[in-house]
This record gives structure tokens, C-alpha cells and sequence, in this order.
């Protein structure tokens, strides 16, 4: 029974992944361009760069017994945002854009390295104000990716090799942080809980899978707005993944 | 229609290639107030820094039409503005820079991989910017840059074996023309608009061989031409006004500038 109605509580979040935000996000600019702050409904498009260093990842346990290691995925993303706000309390949101990512791993005593070619990234999600008094806000986020791409290139010990990797990666993540406005800033705090899969399928014939060393992880940044219109947005992802997130949004 | 909406997406949204900073359409007129030069004067001059950071500038290897797997550039950089009229910008920038770069090529029937980084050396620029048009808070405007460095390389590695590197070196020069958007809202100014961008490289004088045909040198251009950029500056229009930018279409990069009016 507990578990049936922990699915439930969850059920909203589930299906629903990356950088999280800041948990006052929904009602961070209050006046928009052209849609009156009476409207129950508004929108908001955005910009979004993501610099991952290291997405803190492992060869899954029967693929690391046959001597496989992962040294690091880096990946980078630039996309475009499209938000539609309800109430200043929900985000719905769909993001679209540039993906890459770059795994460097071991095979026994050779080092390969892979870069998958720059393609779609599909991600939706919503975040939601649970609690907001005075300047402080708790909120949560929960997020669902999505990535298909082949090989640009495989190399094996610094040297090109003819294989052509496809690269799968799915991804859902929940976060809960809190939110301080301090003047025009809103530093933010949180917890984010990921699980993720990358598929390399078809390298030396082999179907390889890596999934999150560490599931948890931090985030902390700040957003900066006079609370019309517009908002700029830096943030940094710790633990789970090494990443560095600008953003800025336009409310209409 | 699915082949037309999947078309407009990549316009948008896919990185590709090579270029330079482009800036605030409305920078000519963000900071009304310098430190001692009276607002009524007709000129008046900026001083600033400009980091740049090209993580793929998209380019293609113009000998053989193969692909340059990656092309970066890390650039840190003064400028010096003088403003007329605030509306009319005619900068120069003089900083140092440098190229990270690595693509394969088929020589005598093998493919081979080649990475290169070169020292940092010298880079300058030089550009100006025009207000056309400005009703209320919102300005359109078009500029130009032409850009040069040529460092020489500090390594050549072959499928990961050290290579002489001899007096090799890479040229590299462009230019762009660009038409942007600006809206002043209070404190922040954000920003978007389209570029042209003509990108060349030139790594030449290798002592070994780095492109198809025995040839010691490779010519370089950008994929794409056209590109968008977009941003944001933050100024309370006295003296200081700090900006973000991030290109895409043309080339993947992203650029942080500071000026300071006197």
C-alpha cells in the first residue's frame, strides 16, 4: 500500500532529466511582454549552454569484469527553451536542442576514445513551488532526456579506427532545492537524483552500457532578475556530474 | 513538411563552426555616464577585457573536403573603444590566443589521426558598430570585425606519436558583418541578431605530413556562413557594463566582456 501511493505521489514527476534550475524559477519574473500578470497562463523562451566536464559514469558491472573502464564522458549542449508557466507557481517545459558527447575509456590495455556527432536532445519537464514565504522558496524539478547519435569518430590509442558506434542515452532526474531573493539575486541550493543509461551499441560488436557511479548529486547557482521580463541564470552541478550551466529566459 | 520543420530546427539549434565576438547592437549607447568625460561631449573612449572561447569552430579541410573533428580557440584580450556621438563604436583589440585542433586524414592508403596546439601568441582585431535605428528602449544596429593571429605550433602528435614540428605555424584570419536586436529592460540589456562570418586557417611550413596527398599543409574554411548570436548585458548605464554572449549555427562558443567608460 506504501509503495502504491509513494508511485503515486510520484507519478507526476516519472517519465519526466541535466541541469536543474532554480527552484523559484516559475515565479522568479512576474511581468512579462505582452501577456497581463492577471492571465492564469503565460510563456517564457529561453537560451541554454551546457558545459559537462565529466558526467561521473561507469561501465555496467558485467561489462567492467571483462576489463572495461571508463575514464570520463564529457558532453556539451546548447539548446532553446519554451516555458509555459501556470499561475507562477508551475513550469511546463520542452527543450530542444545540440547535443554531443565524448566517452574515453579502456578495453584491456587499449585506450579508445569516441565522439558522437552534434544531434537532437529532446527534454520536457516541470517545476513546481511547493512552498514559498516571504523571500524563501522551496521547489522541485523533475526532468525526462532523450539522445540518439552516431559516431563522428573512434580512435584506438590516439590512432582512427573504422567503427561506427550508435550512442543511445535516456536519462530522468528529480530535484529539490531552496531559493533566497536578495535584491535582484536568488542564489539557489539543492538535491538532484538522476539515473541514466548510454548505450554504445555496435563497438567491436559488442553492445556496451554505462550507468551513474553515484545517482545523487548537488546543484548551486543563482538567477538574476529585476522580476520583468527577463532572467540570467548560472548554475554548477557537483558530484554526480561536473557541469557549468548559463541560461537566460524572456517572458511574454 | 516534417523534412521543413526538421530544417528551421538545425538552423536554429545546431553548432557548427568558427568567429568572433560580436557584442551588444546596443554598446554604442549602454553607458551614458564615463568617469571624466562630460556626457555632452561627441567623443568619448572605453577601455575593456574580452574572453572569447570557441569550443568548435565547424570548419573543413578545403584541400581534401574532408572534416575538421575539432577546432578550439582560447582568446583573453583588452579592447579600446571610441564612441562618437554614442552612436558609433570604432574598437581595436590586442590580447593573445590559442588553437587546439584534431582531424584525421588518408595518406598512402592508411588513415591517420593528427592533434596540434599551438602556442599563445598575439591576436588583434579591429571593427566597428552603428546604431541604424532606435525607437524607445530598442535598437537595431550592424557592425563588422576583422580578426588576425598566426602562433606557432607548440606540438604535433600522429596517432598519438610526437611529431617534428619544425617552424610550423597557423594563420588565421576572418571577417564578419553582423545585424542585431537590443531591448534596454532596467539594468539588463539582452540581445540577439544574425552574422556572416568568412572564416580562413592555415596551418602551413609542417616538416612531416598532414593532409591527403603528401601535402605538408591544410587550408581551412567554415561550414556555414551565416550564424546567430545572442546574449546579455548588464549596466546601470554609469561607467561599467559587463556582457554574456553565445554563438551557435556557424560555430559553438561563448564570450564574456567588461568595458569601463572614462
Amino acid at each position: 500500500m506504501k509503495k502504491f501511493l509513494l508511485s503515486l505521489f510520484f507519478l507526476p514527476f516519472i517519465g519526466f532529466s541535466a541541469p536543474v534550475g532554480n527552484p523559484s524559477c516559475p515565479s522568479t519574473i512576474e511581468e512579462g511582454f505582452f501577456i497581463p500578470d492577471s492571465k492564469a497562463v503565460n510563456f517564457r523562451l529561453g537560451y541554454q549552454i551546457c558545459d559537462t566536464q565529466d558526467l561521473v559514469m561507469k561501465f555496467e558491472d558485467s561489462l567492467s569484469e571483462k576489463d572495461y573502464s571508463l575514464k570520463k564522458v564529457k558532453a556539451f549542449l546548447n539548446s532553446g527553451l519554451l516555458t509555459f508557466n501556470v499561475k507562477e507557481r508551475l513550469d511546463m517545459y520542452f527543450e530542444v536542442g545540440s547535443y554531443r558527447i565524448q566517452p574515453e575509456f579502456r578495453y584491456i590495455h587499449d585506450f579508445y576514445t569516441a565522439k558522437s556527432e552534434n544531434d537532437f536532445l529532446y527534454r520536457a519537464g516541470t517545476k513546481l513551488v511547493l512552498f514559498e514565504i516571504l523571500d524563501f522558496t522551496l521547489g522541485a524539478d523533475v526532468k525526462y532526456s532523450y539522445f540518439k547519435a552516431n559516431s563522428s569518430y573512434v580512435t584506438k590509442n590516439d590512432k582512427p579506427i573504422n567503427d561506427n558506434i550508435k550512442f543511445l542515452m535516456k536519462e530522468w532526474q528529480i530535484g529539490v532545492g531552496v531559493s533566497q531573493k536578495i535584491t535582484i539575486l536568488r542564489p539557489y541550493i539543492g538535491i538532484a537524483y538522476r539515473d541514466a543509461r548510454i548505450h554504445m551499441n555496435q563497438f567491436l560488436l559488442e553492445n556496451l552500457k554505462l550507468v551513474y557511479k553515484k545517482k545523487a548529486g548537488l546543484f548551486l547557482g543563482s538567477s538574476i532578475s529585476l522580476g520583468s521580463f527577463v532572467m540570467l541564470n548560472v548554475e554548477l552541478r557537483l558530484v554526480n556530474e561536473r557541469s557549468t550551466i548559463f541560461s537566460g529566459e524572456v517572458r511574454f | 513538411m516534417n523534412k521543413i520543420i526538421i530544417f528551421i530546427l538545425s538552423a536554429v539549434f545546431y553548432v557548427s563552426g568558427f568567429a568572433t565576438t560580436v557584442g551588444n547592437p546596443l554598446n554604442p549607447e549602454i553607458i551614458e555616464e564615463g568617469f571624466f568625460i562630460s556626457p555632452t561631449s561627441w567623443i568619448n573612449f572605453r577601455v575593456g577585457y574580452e574572453g572569447d572561447f570557441i569550443s568548435d569552430a565547424r570548419l573543413y579541410n578545403a584541400l581534401q573536403k574532408g572534416k575538421i573533428d575539432n577546432f578550439k580557440k582560447d582568446i583573453n584580450s583588452g579592447t579600446l573603444t571610441l564612441n562618437f556621438q554614442n552612436r558609433m563604436d570604432v574598437f581595436g583589440v590586442v590580447g593573445e590566443g590559442r588553437i587546439r585542433s584534431d582531424w584525421r586524414f588518408e595518406n598512402l592508403n592508411a588513415v591517420s589521426r593528427l592533434q596540434l596546439e599551438s602556442n599563445y601568441r598575439l591576436y588583434w582585431a579591429a571593427g566597428a558598430k552603428v546604431i541604424l535605428f532606435q525607437w524607445c528602449n530598442t535598437a537595431l544596429s550592424t557592425g563588422g570585425r576583422y580578426t588576425f593571429m598566426k602562433p606557432s605550433i607548440s606540438y604535433i602528435t600522429i596517432d598519438g606519436i610526437p611529431q617534428d614540428k619544425g617552424n610550423s605555424r597557423i594563420k588565421s584570419k576572418d571577417w564578419q558583418i553582423d545585424l542585431g536586436l537590443a531591448h534596454r529592460i532596467d539594468l539588463f540589456i539582452p540581445f540577439i541578431g544574425v552574422k556572416y562570418l568568412n572564416a580562413k586557417e592555415r596551418v602551413y611550413d609542417s616538416p612531416v605530413v598532414i593532409s591527403a596527398d603528401n601535402q605538408n599543409y591544410v587550408n581551412m574554411k567554415n561550414k556555414d556562413r551565416f550564424g546567430i548570436y545572442a546574449g546579455c548585458s548588464l549596466s546601470n548605464s554609469k561607467y561599467f557594463m559587463l556582457t554574456v554572449e553565445a554563438r551557435f549555427i556557424d560555430e559553438e562558443a561563448i564570450s564574456v566582456s567588461g568595458d569601463l567608460k572614462f
